[in-house]
């Protein structure tokens, strides 16, 4: 399952994350990387963004759906 | 002299620290990637003189957009003897990544440990000594904003040390020693190997081999390897400076229940910037009655002082001139810069750009556009130059094309002396709502002609903070200064040569080539000298008008009837990028978009104008 497939407040691990290598450049430089711990915290309206948080660093990174989509998560 | 480099991840507070060692104005920014420009100051301390030198934040050395590109070909290509990493300690497990690649970079180098305070609140805490001792540099807490830690920071320059050497797994490491000589540098084999930097020719086939060979073993790309070594070997850091592993409670995230809320969150996006343009509008002419009326009536006197009709046409309109900057800077210009640069730093605009992200796809952009956009309120030139922070080219284009139809100050003054003055506060409350949707119209009209699929918005949503007033008032005198150097002597200038042309009776020419499309939209013809000179300043437009037609600004309602007024405003709103505006558009984007922009916003103008002319009302 995909980032897009959890609900708001779920926990999951990141298992793997596809796409464009800028993308995945961006997203890892950012600090979302394999086996971190992320936290479902909002998903805009209107197939919008979605925001996690990083539970392994702290960090909080907005992801368009089509994106978030691409990053597979196992449920915590 | 030695040359320190500021190096930080976006939002670290680099730009706060820099500003707080050199006095200069500098513009930072709390929004991912605005720093675009490189800011130098000199500092003098301990009998050494250092030059330091602000680079635009970036979160790794493998650029994925301008700004970040601007950082990684001034470490390539420029000379410099110390590296001043700045890292927001409670992303501290995230920043180390960056710090082990500037490490590999051998230069002396100091760590600056700023948001203590901040890891503070979220319960993080960090061995600081220990932290300096794995690394082999100096580690220094600050918290920037405060000014603490600002002495201890500087102090530290003259300990600066290259880094440990921090090797990556065996058989990694084996593949960049393989070329680490013919690179030049371990940095560049690494750069070569990630696929950041083009290896040079003699290199490109082993470049590609080893390559190769990676991917074969890992199954994943170079640029995820070389990550993915560096994400383990910070964490392997971490583990020992940090206390903590998981996270406490971000400080702001009730606030963001609030503001992120699928429904509430918007209102409260319409709430603020609609109370915030409203208190514009209102606070604004009162200022405006208070600064300009003293003016006009000092221009009046001074005329008085003239005999020749000459004289006092070119003193009034040197005077009007004058007023006119006024009247733009202390209303309209001021409140915005600072409300927008509250909101940037508080942390605000990159949840702006989340909400938005939906509408924005709409025009073939993404959520982050939204910032330039923003920016065209206050003045179309920085708006244009903060497209820098778009990472495809594709956007960039498109936000070049829209930006000039965002109303910016000077073109405020005009929508609100005539809209909003004969009219009424509603009605320029909806020419601006009007403005949007022509501009979503004609966005997702040449989004239909540039198909490729907008790139995604990958952003980072930073914690609030409370933004320091040193911050807002030094990005404000920043800006302000820009217009009154740059902007208000060609304000004065154009209304002197305007002064000119009506004395000596040259606008009637002038007018006479503008008078079919005057007349195509039932204006006065002698209106059409204004819109050359709106194309060198749009904020010309007003006192030419008032100079045109030969009454005050005030009394423009004895001439034009409501409805002219009103096609004339939206001709001006868009008919052509200013004169400063197109040089930035030439300079950024090249010629040929420059024409697109310019044909698109005189199709536009006159479409919009006509079809209000021909409106019935």
């Amino acid at each position: 399952m995909s980032l897009l497939d959890l609900p708001i407040g779920s926990r999951a691990r990141v298992m793997d994350i596809y796409g464009g290598t800028n993308s995945i450049r961006r997203i890892m430089a950012m600090g979302l990387k394999k086996g971190d711990e992320v936290e479902v915290l909002y998903k805009a309206v209107f197939g919008g963004p979605i925001l996690v948080k990083n539970l392994s660093n702290g960090s909080q990174i907005a992801i368009g759906r089509g994106m978030a989509g691409k990053i597979i998560v196992s449920p915590l | 002299m030695k040359r320190v480099l500021l190096l930080g991840q976006p939002n670290c507070g680099k730009s706060s620290f820099f500003s707080q060692i050199s006095g200069v104005r500098v513009q930072t920014s709390n929004f991912p990637g605005t720093t675009v420009k490189v800011s130098r100051a000199k500092v003098v301390f301990g009998g050494e003189t250092y030059e330091v030198v602000d680079l635009p934040g970036t979160y790794s050395l493998f650029p994925s957009d301008e700004a970040e590109e601007v950082t990684l070909k001034f470490l390539l290509n420029e000379p410099y003897d110390i590296i001043v990493n700045i890292m927001d300690a409670s992303l501290i497990w995230r920043s180390l990544e960056f710090t082990l690649e500037l490490a590999e970079l051998k230069k002396p180098m100091v760590l600056l440990l700023n948001m203590m305070d901040e890891a503070q609140r979220k319960k993080i805490k960090i061995d600081v000594k220990k932290l300096s001792e794995i690394l082999g540099i100096p580690v220094i807490p600050m918290v920037a904003v405060h000014g603490k830690g600002i002495y201890e920071a500087v102090k530290s320059l003259s300990k600066a040390r290259v880094p440990a050497h921090f090797p990556f797994t065996k058989h990694v490491e084996e593949k960049v020693k393989r070329i680490e000589k013919e690179a030049g540098s371990r940095f560049l084999a690494v750069k070569y190997l990630e696929g950041a930097l083009p290896p040079p020719p003699h290199l490109a086939a082993r470049v590609k081999e080893i390559q190769e060979e990676l991917v074969s073993l890992h199954g994943i790309p170079p640029f995820e390897i070389f990550a993915a070594e560096r994400h383990h070997l910070s964490m392997k850091i971490a583990e020992k400076i940090t206390s903590q592993g998981k996270i406490a409670l971000v400080p702001g995230e009730k606030v963001d229940r609030l503001l992120l809320h699928p429904f509430f969150g918007y209102l409260m996006l319409l709430l603020i910037f609609a109370s915030f343009f409203a208190l514009v509008f209102w606070v604004g002419s009162v200022i405006e009655n208070l600064t300009v009326a003293p003016l006009e009536s000092l221009t009046q006197k001074l005329v008085g002082l003239f005999p020749s009709p000459f004289t006092k046409e070119i003193i009034s309109s040197l005077m009007d001139g004058i007023t006119g900057g006024v009247g733009i800077v202390l209303p309209y210009m001021i409140p915005l810069i600072f409300f927008l640069s509250f909101l940037e730093e508080a942390g605000y605009l990159s949840r702006v750009a989340f909400l938005t992200d939906v509408l924005m796809h709409k025009i073939g952009l993404h959520g982050k556009a939204i910032v330039p956009f923003l920016l065209g309120y206050g003045c179309t030139v920085p708006a244009l130059m903060g497209t820098r922070i778009i990472e495809d080219e594709r956007d960039r284009i498109i936000s070049a094309l829209l930006i000039p139809f965002i109303p910016c100050s000077a073109r405020t003054t005009v929508i609100l002396a005539l809209v909003g003055y004969f009219m009424g506060f509603w009605y320029a409350l909806a020419f601006y709502f009007a403005n949007i949707i022509i501009v979503g119209l004609v966005g997702s009209l040449i989004s239909k002609f540039k198909k490729e699929p907008s790139a995604e918005l990958i952003i980072e949503v930073p914690s609030y903070k409370l933004p320091s007033l040193q911050i807002l008032f030094k990005k404000l005198a920043f800006q302000v200064e820009e217009f009154i150097f740059y902007a208000w002597p060609v304000l004065i200038a154009g209304s002197v040569i305007l002064g000119f042309i009506h004395a000596l009776n040259w606008d009637i020419w002038i007018s006479s080539i503008l008078s079919p499309l005057m007349k195509a939209l039932s204006l006065p013809s002698g209106l059409g000298i204004t819109l050359i000179f709106g194309f060198l300043r749009k904020e010309l437009t007003l006192i030419m008008a008032s100079q045109a037609l030969g009454v005050e600004i005030t009394k423009l309602g004895s001439i034009l009837s409501a409805k002219q007024m009103l096609v004339f405003t939206t001709f001006v709103t868009f008919y052509i990028p200013c004169l400063s505006s197109i040089s930035v558009q030439i300079k950024e984007f090249g010629w040929k978009t420059t024409l697109y922009s310019i044909a698109l916003s005189l199709s536009v103008a006159f479409l919009f104008s006509f079809l209000v002319r021909i409106m019935p009302f």
